[in-house]
């Protein structure tokens, strides 16, 4: 032992005291050009004037002078109010269904109300259109209300916010405790009482955090609003018209710094519901089995066909409208519409990038992801800076991709920044996407981190191995799962995607999210239908790998989880 | 005796304003078996943590034979550790998790019998293939421990490595390891806050307190010759009553005179604690004069609670026969020791004996 110990190389321990710091501080000054900065810039905007004056909260007082504009904040409050109460009645009830009664079937249902999360969020709309517009199928059935406007917008909103809260709530209902309900049965109490007593209080924060959710996303949205909106104006349309039809920067940017106030409320909200829940599902909890009962479970049956019906009508919609001729004239079947002939050449070549879009963001975000999240988790030094990360990495939740993708314009594209370069390239838009979803995949790695034994590191050491044999053999394969999700996570946004991504592309960069939409702008609604199912399918098709790849490469790997 | 495995000399540990370890003297000696015991937050753990490398201390030198060995990193040293959650690799069979500190050492052939070997020596024959989950939770403490002895260390560490077993296994767990050790003659040091476990297995047990040494002897000189009041407290009962010396071998306690043995290095005349294990206190027809106030049956021993003369109370623990002459609770007793076993100490203030 002692002869080992002579030749101790000294420099060692220091290199794994940087290492530690450096990647931290790596990880932290990455963060300063890719949200400090755009941030930053985004609000000089909004208080300086184009010259550099300082003009305070004159835009702010303007905009809100401007009766339009204060037309467009009462529109965007009305709408994202009214999609929340239904989005989060109908998931409500859909968890309800799913984790309190012996409904039959459960996971289809599950699988069908996670179709929309497969989607572009302007997809709704224009199924929406075949169905309620003009020359829409079942036009009668709003009873003569116009379509486009605050109908249109709230039906759309609701679609694509709908998987969303009934996977907070389902996590809600799925976290109650099964000794509680036998408690409340014991005592005597009805059932109604037991739901008022019990059932409510479990779920309060899911129900508390959905609704928050809901109404950032439908507040900062711009897909549905920018489709189905019509002369019906909302904040995210308006910004997207000073921006790129005004040029009136300044107004854009006091326009997102409104657009944030609802999103850093629900981070905070988040935050707080987040730390409360924590302590309300004690180690002793059990699972709950609800007793048969034919007519509630009748009922949860007949909702659950009516809402499944509903989201695979306007899914499909969508698919059948891409593939007829010329609606509703010629209502024969026909690719043609996936030849994108009113825009030759560019029509593939935007799904393409949008492929590669997710692809690199994916690839890209999942290392770097995993490995910030291992260093903030696991290191042992640099506190300060691991907690300085720690913010960071929760910002982009608070911050819409409206908001981020204006910031990047403003920053990258202004003429003395070396940066520059990247303005309108891949790996811009992989950069922001990446930056855009961080939060959520940060905490899904730093879950699964935490999970692995505080002193697999310290063990591996003792052993006398070297860090990264510890990372490849154990930290990686066990964390493999989360690694998937992560991944699926990032490809899945970063091919649906359109708010960050709007004011960023090119023409050799244009995607197909982007193209959709501009695609009916233009009216050829069959193919901005047609762009929109190549983003479902392509999910599809990586969510089935995704599947596949789970179940049975996982499944080789990670037997040693059941036992 | 030899020249000590390892030296320990001043360390400290700071946490920002914190000191967590201080003034730390100590040497190891090769084979032996050692045990650091204190209460929860002494700086048992920290010191521990300290020798393997992992949280290096702020001040102060440790030598491993001759050479300086404060600033090496734990993966250098050539120490085995046995933590308190184990941390077995759960996706690696308990093979490969004992082989994991051989890779690049040994040949994969060799690898595997030495990893044989040793889940033999723990008596996991058998387990090979299996996972950690697949395994009890004495199971997971062995192949913790067969990992730990794989690379053959120089230095065998165990952190509270029986406190997470439930206490047959505990208990079973404990003479195996000492037998184990025994065998292999590897150097050891357990950290351990049971009393019990450091006095069986412990060729010798540090006391630790509040990040200091407060004792360091046989198991036996620890519980017979405890130099502290906080050493006789924290290991085994301790009966402690006010006492005073009238002068250096006379002493009264309650009001009776007792002649001691050895003149006492206290001064005479201040108040002191005398200290009194339960179980030298017998019952006697003359002595000290005391009243009955509970006894238990503890169904080896009868345990019981008397008050003497100036209201301090004390513990006894008697031979179950002893039940045959008891007076009714709240009856007369004479006590009377050996005032050999008497152990005198500084009195202390309330607060801090409260602590202890």
């Amino acid at each position: 032992m002692s002869s080992l110990a002579l030749k101790l190389p000294r420099w060692r321990p220091l290199w794994q005291g940087l290492s530690d710091r450096g990647l931290l501080l790596f990880a932290l000054a990455l963060a300063v050009p890719t949200l400090l900065l755009p941030l930053g810039t985004l609000v000089e905007h909004a208080f300086f004037d184009d010259s550099g004056r300082w003009v305070g909260f004159a835009r702010f007082l303007g905009y809100l002078a401007d009766p339009a504009l204060q037309r467009s904040l009462r529109n965007s409050l009305w709408v994202s109010t009214v999609s929340t109460l239904i989005s989060v009645t109908l998931a409500f009830l859909a968890a309800y269904s799913v984790s309190r009664t012996l409904l039959p079937g459960r996971g289809l249902l599950r699988l069908v109300l996670f179709l929309p999360l497969m989607a572009p969020s302007l997809m709704p709309g224009l199924a929406l259109v075949y169905w309620f517009g003009e020359q829409g199928l079942a036009k009668g059935l709003l009873f003569g209300a116009e379509l486009y406007g605050p109908v249109g917008i709230v039906i759309g909103s609701v679609f694509w916010t709908l998987p969303l809260a009934f996977l907070i709530l389902s996590t809600a209902f799925a976290n109650a405790d099964g000794r509680l309900f036998e408690a409340a049965r014991v005592l005597g109490a009805s059932p109604f009482r037991v739901f008022r007593t019990v059932t409510l209080p479990s779920v309060r924060y899911g129900l508390i955090g959905s609704a928050v959710v809901v109404f950032t996303q439908v507040f900062t949205d711009f897909g549905v609003p920018k489709v189905i909106g019509g002369q019906y104006n909302v904040l995210p349309t308006d910004i997207y018209k000073q921006v790129i039809g005004q040029h009136n920067f300044g107004m854009g940017s006091a326009i997102s710094l409104v657009l944030i106030l609802p999103a850093l409320l629900s981070f905070a909200v988040d935050r707080w519901s987040a730390s409360k829940q924590s302590a309300a599902l004690g180690a002793r909890a059990t699972r709950y089995t609800p007793p048969p009962d034919r007519l509630r479970d009748g009922l949860a049956g007949g909702y659950a066909l009516l809402l499944s019906a509903a989201v695979l009508a306007v899914m499909g919609m969508a698919v059948y409208a891409s593939l007829v001729s010329y609606w509703p004239y010629n209502l024969t079947l026909t690719l043609d519409n996936y030849r994108f002939e009113s825009v030759p050449g560019t029509g593939w070549r935007a799904f393409r990038n949008s492929l590669e879009l997710a692809f690199h963001t994916a690839c890209f975000g999942t290392v770097l992801v995993f490995l910030f999240a291992y260093f903030t988790e696991k290191g042992r030094k640099g506190v300060v800076l691991r907690n300085a990360f720690r913010l960071f990495a929760m910002l982009p939740l608070a911050i819409p991709g409206l908001v981020l993708g204006l910031g990047y314009v403003f920053y990258f594209n202004a003429p003395g920044n070396p940066l520059n370069v990247l303005y309108g390239g891949m790996s811009l838009l992989v950069i922001c996407t990446v930056v855009h979803f961080y939060s959520v995949v940060h905490m899904t790695a730093a879950t699964a981190i935490n999970q692995l034994d505080r002193e697999f590191e310290a063990a591996n050491a003792m052993l006398g191995a070297p860090a990264w044999r510890l990372l490849r053999k154990v930290t990686l394969p066990v964390c493999l799962p989360a690694i998937l999700d992560i991944w699926f996570y990032l490809f899945v946004n970063g091919i649906r995607t359109v708010s960050a991504v709007i004011f960023l592309y090119a023409t050799d960069t244009t995607l197909a999210s982007v193209a959709s939409l501009n695609l009916d702008d233009s009216g050829e609604t069959a193919e901005a239908c047609a762009m929109a199912v190549l983003i479902v399918l392509a999910c599809l098709l990586v969510r089935l790998l995704h599947w596949l790849v789970s179940k049975f490469l996982l499944a080789r790997l990670q037997h040693w989880r059941q036992s | 005796m030899t020249e000590p495995l390892l030296r320990i000399r001043k360390l400290q540990k700071r946490y920002g304003q914190a000191i967590a370890l201080d003034r730390i003297h100590l040497d190891v000696h090769a084979g032996e078996f050692l045990c650091f015991l204190g209460p929860s937050g002494c700086g048992k753990t920290t010191l521990l943590r300290a020798i393997a490398g992992l949280d290096p201390q702020s001040a102060g030198s440790i030598h491993q034979g001759e050479a300086e060995i404060s600033a090496l990193p734990a993966e250098k040293r050539g120490f085995g550790i046995v933590f308190q959650s184990y941390a077995l690799f759960p996706n690696l069979t308990v093979l490969d998790n004992v082989a994991y500190g051989l890779v690049g050492k040994l040949p994969r052939a060799e690898r595997e019998t030495r990893a044989r070997e040793l889940l033999a020596t723990v008596g996991l024959e058998g387990f090979e293939r299996k996972y950690p989950a697949q395994c009890s939770g004495g199971q997971q403490q062995r192949v913790a421990l067969a990992r730990a002895l794989a690379p053959k260390p120089g230095l065998l560490l165990l952190d509270e490595p029986l406190s997470a077993l439930d206490a047959r296994v505990r208990v079973h767990l404990r003479s195996q390891i000492k037998a184990l050790q025994a065998q292999l003659g590897v150097t050891t040091i357990m950290v351990t806050h049971d009393q019990e476990e450091a006095l069986t297995m412990a060729d010798r047990i540090v006391v630790m307190n509040r990040g200091e040494i407060e004792q360091v002897g046989t198991p036996y000189e620890i519980y017979e010759q405890p130099r502290t009041r906080f050493v006789a407290d924290f290991v085994g009962a301790m009966n402690f009553l006010p006492a005073r010396l009238r002068n250096a071998s006379l002493l009264e306690v309650a009001g009776t005179l007792i002649e001691l043995p050895q003149p006492a290095s206290l001064l005479p005349g201040l108040p002191i604690t005398a200290g009194i294990r339960p179980e030298r206190v017998r019952l006697a027809a003359s002595g000290l004069p005391a009243t009955l106030l509970a006894r238990e049956f503890l169904g080896s021993q009868l345990r019981l609670l008397a008050r003497l003369a100036d209201g301090s109370e004390l513990q006894l623990l008697l031979p179950v026969e002893a039940a045959a002459g008891l007076p009714e609770v709240g009856g007369a007793l004479a006590l009377d020791f050996n005032p050999d076993y008497l152990r005198l100490f500084p009195a202390e203030p309330l607060s801090e004996s409260a602590a202890a």
